[in-house]
């Protein structure tokens, strides 16, 4: 059983900075996503982990044994490009049976190991074609193929369904949690800007941001399982980056502190977020956020306007009907010359019109504050 | 454009592509012109030539080849074949492996070598050419065929070649083959070089035609008749047939020495189409 640890790695290619203090444990047999926009570094954390790039200060560990000094190919690790990299010259069997034919694996077991992939990957068809006579998405599998037969202890994909369309990036996907489950005790790293990708995919979640002109900022924005990142993202970074639409985000301040949590203001009204008012004080500048499926439309949130809970009174400006469920874009008139204030909301209520005006209820305990510095404020367990 | 689609035009658009279809024929034929009187002039009899009553040989004589065929002239053509054949193999690899280090490799200096080669490939051959001779004559090279060999192996503008194409070449495809468990030598030799093969094929036509054609050189490095280049003899035998206007043997000659670059160029044409071909293994 694999696991991967990353000890204070940073990265520093001339004067830009790439990574900073990198340190996380990918467990055996886990599959960790790296994800982040552009820039954070993730795919060259990567290559460092497949041995491709060397130039980092730190340590990376696999199965207990550092690798900084030993060559790719010797680190047991199989990666899968972001466009493939197929030998062209070849045809499909060749490009597979490579790796194991350059460490001499006996031919019979070669064999074996080739039409087990096939067939795990339903490739046993084109195993003649070359690469020119396959679509994006046999080349794909025949990449991930040519991984397999390696037997690696880890596994690492480079945005692999980056160039794929989206109803093949969908099959690819399952695809891929399925080959995890097969696949049992190696452990897999993948690299993605696509946080949908990195939901239905992670056991774990590394969240990375870029720290290009950014001193003293460490790349690791949080780890965790997806649901924590979504639920309880610990910076405003973490919150933007996950969920679509994004979540809704303010400024806001203080109105007053309890033993029930942090009250702030919204467009004069003062609402009530279930966070630990620790490290704050009255009248600090906090960024206050909700995500749209949490904001409550229609007749809850009636009643509770009527009971003087967290709600506000809103304008509709804005329908976009999804199917399933339609966004409103609404907005928060404020007192007097107040700039309105922009909220997402989810609603399955397919009568609302743009025009139309309702109440919003903003449920405590789903706000969530973020002091001056970004850092989110500790979830409340109260049994509100 | 098929003539079905030449229906559907727009009669401006037809006679737009009529007059370009035209004008391609005409200068096709007049570009081919100089070739086919050559070979129907070699078809002739030296009295047919003298005469000059048709432009068609009367009968095909092909008294002409084989007078060359039994002269130096058999000499002057193995040698430039060996010359060229030499110097392109060499030519390509070492090109090849100057443009891949260029492209790929980090080393100290690498951006003065190549300052230094586009300042070196900006100078004309004519004013290195005497200080040259003088090199080969002190290495006692003068009249050999390896003085040739020796001044032709390297082709700058060929590096250059090889270097873009290497720089457009997908690493991800070398590193595929560094986690495979390839040495640079093995991913350059098995993976880079196969799928180079249109890159290699353009510079091999290139620097074949360039060698078999050169006069410039042979005549200033060979001066025994039995080193002459095929260039050279032509041009010497032509001198001496003109006086008996032996027409049609110097045509023969011509046209065998088109022939070698025919058939390179028919062998190799398809690699010319494939050269951008490289996203066959990727997206």
């Amino acid at each position: 059983m694999t696991e991967v640890v990353l000890r204070d790695i940073s990265l520093t290619r001339g004067p830009a900075t790439i990574l900073r203090n990198v340190n996380l444990r990918v467990e055996a047999g886990e599959f960790c996503v790296f994800v982040g926009p552009s820039g954070c570094g993730k795919s060259t954390l990567l290559r460092l982990i497949a041995g491709l790039d060397d130039d980092a200060s730190g340590d990376i560990l696999i199965d207990g044994r550092s690798v900084q000094q030993v060559a790719a190919s010797q680190r047991n690790v199989a990666m899968v490009f972001q466009g493939y990299a197929l030998y062209p010259h070849m045809n499909v069997y060749d490009n597979i049976a490579f790796a194991l034919r350059r460490a001499k694996v006996p031919k019979a077991e070669i064999e074996a190991r080739v039409q087990t992939a096939a067939r795990i990957l339903q490739m046993g068809d084109y195993l003649q074609r070359k690469p020119n006579a396959l679509s994006g998405g046999q080349r794909q599998r025949v990449a991930i193929g040519r991984a397999i037969v390696k037997k690696p202890k880890v596994f690492l994909f480079d945005e692999p369904l980056s160039n794929l369309d989206a109803s093949l990036r969908a099959e690819t996907r399952l695809e891929i949690a399925k080959l995890h489950r097969d696949m049992g005790t190696a452990s897999m790293l993948y690299v993605t800007h696509d946080q949908v990708e990195a939901m239905t995919l992670a056991d774990k979640i590394v969240l990375l941001r870029p720290v290009l002109g950014s001193p003293g900022l460490d790349s690791v924005v949080q780890i965790g399982r997806p649901m924590e990142l979504y639920h309880r993202p610990a910076n405003l970074f973490a919150a933007r980056f996950m969920g679509t639409p994004g979540m809704n985000l303010f400024e806001s301040r203080v109105a007053a502190l309890s033993a029930e949590g942090v009250a702030f203001d919204i467009q004069g009204k003062h609402c009530l977020a279930a966070v630990s008012p620790a490290g704050l004080a009255v009248g600090d500048a906090v960024s206050v956020g909700i995500r749209p499926e949490h904001v409550v439309t229609g007749q809850a949130a009636q009643a509770a306007r009527t009971e003087g809970g967290n709600t506000v009174q809103a304008g509709v400006t804005h329908v976009e009907a999804l199917g399933e469920h339609s966004i409103l874009h609404t907005d928060v008139a404020g007192e007097g010359a107040q700039p309105r204030l922009r909220l997402l909301a989810k609603t399955t209520d397919e009568s609302v019109r743009a025009g139309d005006s309702l109440a919003l209820l903003l449920p405590a305990r789903a706000i969530h504050v973020f002091g001056a510095a970004g850092a989110a404020q500790a979830r409340l367990l109260t049994s509100a | 454009m098929s003539v079905v689609a030449l229906r559907s035009r727009r009669p401006g658009q037809r006679w737009a592509s009529f007059g370009l279809h035209g004008f391609l024929i005409f200068y096709g034929l007049l570009t081919l012109t100089p070739f086919v009187w050559a070979l129907l002039t070699s078809l002739k009899t030296v009295r047919e030539i003298a005469v000059a009553e048709s432009v068609l040989p009367v009968a095909l004589n092909l008294d002409a080849y084989r007078q060359i065929l039994g002269s130096e002239f058999s000499t002057w053509f193995y040698n430039s074949m060996s010359v060229a054949l030499i110097v392109t193999l060499a030519s390509v690899s070492a090109n090849t492996l100057a443009g891949y280090a260029l492209a790929r490799m980090r080393f100290v200096g690498r951006g003065a070598v190549f300052r230094s080669l586009l300042l070196i490939i900006m100078v004309p051959a004519q004013v290195t050419m005497i200080p040259a001779f003088l090199i080969v004559a002190r290495l006692g090279l003068a009249d050999t065929h390896t003085a040739l060999v020796l001044t032709s192996v390297v082709s700058i503008g060929s590096i250059f070649l090889m270097r873009q194409f290497f720089i457009n070449f997908p690493t991800e495809i070398e590193e595929a083959a560094k986690l495979d468990g390839c040495t640079p030598l093995v991913t350059f030799l098995w993976i880079v070089l196969p799928m180079a093969a249109p890159a290699l094929a353009t510079q091999a036509i290139f620097i074949f035609m360039g060698v078999w054609n050169e006069f410039m050189k042979p005549l200033l490095y060979i001066s025994s008749i039995d080193n002459y280049m095929l260039t050279q003899g032509l041009n010497a035998a032509a001198k001496q047939y003109e006086k008996s206007a032996a027409w049609n043997i110097i045509m023969a000659g011509s046209i065998v020495s088109i022939v070698p670059i025919l058939i390179l160029y028919i062998v190799l044409n398809k690699y010319f189409i494939t050269l951008n071909d490289q996203t066959a293994g990727s997206k």
